[in-house]
């Protein structure tokens, strides 16, 4: 039983493709699964469950008010970024993967912020994804 | 949109051992530590409780509450089971039941009774007490007939003037669709899960 709205910010570049389409096309079979899977049992999740593990709020100042998904690959860290955009709403608004403690892009906090700024002003739009429906 | 959809799904599995593969991994890893989180949560326990009733540290609790940490012992899973009362059941299933098994994960149903629970406790006593013979429903005026069993596991049945056959015993696990008749002379739909 799904208890959130997962949603992706609509790729300019694109009619309809969401950040989280276009990521997901381009990742290995593994990562597609693991993606997935973390999202669904997320999605069942209450609000307060949404923590960390699997779930993490950034803490340095450029990156207030963004979260994290924590997803662990052998040799990657990936990190869907994006914040809580409504009541039982979750929006991703951009990919990286860490290491040491540092993104990839190192920007990546700014350019969220930027994204969910543009959202906001109603300049960028979103659309939900599923799976396994 | 669907980033995955069903029948996608399945037709990945069907054509790859690396995606059955990591589908297997994906909610193993992912689904013992969002249970023992879901159980600890739902008896309103700390890590620490866990950890003491599982005689463990907060340490190994927080571990395997984490998704990404990946290893896990059956010794430290027989320890959480024992912990919260609840039994632990590790077994080599086809894909078709890990996949309903997996299809709702809400907390809800992650979910498991204690068997100081007092509807887990009628459940146990209803079990030893059942008729063998009846396993899963017989409980119509006129018998039913086994007409097919569909690949979706779901058996369905229809009405039949044999009043003296054998009752249907169910395969564990099934879900099974009866056809019934009520006091208005009205047939209906009835889909029993055990």
């Amino acid at each position: 039983m799904a208890l959130w709205k997962l949603k992706g910010l609509v790729d300019r570049r694109t009619v309809n493709q969401t950040v989280v389409d276009r990521w997901y096309g381009s990742q290995t079979e593994d990562v597609q699964l693991a993606f997935v899977t973390r999202m669904k049992f997320l999605r069942g999740l209450p609000q307060d469950g949404w923590d960390r593990p699997y779930v993490g709020q950034l803490r340095k100042k450029e990156c207030k008010g963004l979260f994290e998904i924590v997803i662990s690959m052998p040799t990657v860290e990936h990190r869907p970024i994006g914040y809580f955009s409504g009541t039982q709403e979750f929006t991703i608004v951009a990919f990286a993967t860490e290491r040491d403690r540092q993104f990839d892009p190192k920007t990546i906090c700014a350019t969220a912020k930027r994204l969910i700024d543009r959202i906001k002003k109603g300049q960028e739009r979103v659309r939900e994804f599923t799976f396994e429906d | 949109m669907s980033l995955l959809s069903k029948i996608n799904l399945i037709k990945k599995l069907r054509e790859s051992r690396k995606a059955r593969d990591a589908y297997v991994y994906e909610h193993v890893r992912n689904g013992i530590p969002f249970q023992i989180r879901a159980l600890r949560k739902d008896r309103d326990w700390s890590q620490q409780d866990l950890a003491a009733a599982a005689k463990t540290s907060r340490t190994v609790i927080t571990r395997i509450e984490d998704p990404n940490y990946g290893k896990l012992s059956l010794k430290t899973l027989l320890a959480i089971a024992s912990a919260f009362n609840v039994a632990l059941l590790v077994k080599f299933v086809p894909f078709s039941r890990l996949l309903r098994e997996y299809e709702d994960v809400s907390w809800q149903a992650l979910g498991a009774k204690s068997v100081m629970d007092s509807d887990e406790i009628s459940s146990l006593e209803a079990w030893a007490n059942r008729d063998p013979n009846l396993v899963a429903v017989a409980a119509t005026p006129n018998a039913l007939r086994l007409v097919n069993e569909t690949p979706t596991g779901i058996t369905k049945q229809e009405p039949s003037r044999e009043p003296d056959r054998k009752p249907f015993v169910a395969p564990f696990n099934s879900t099974i669709a009866v056809n019934f008749k009520t006091e208005d002379d009205v047939w209906q739909k009835m889909t029993i899960r055990q």
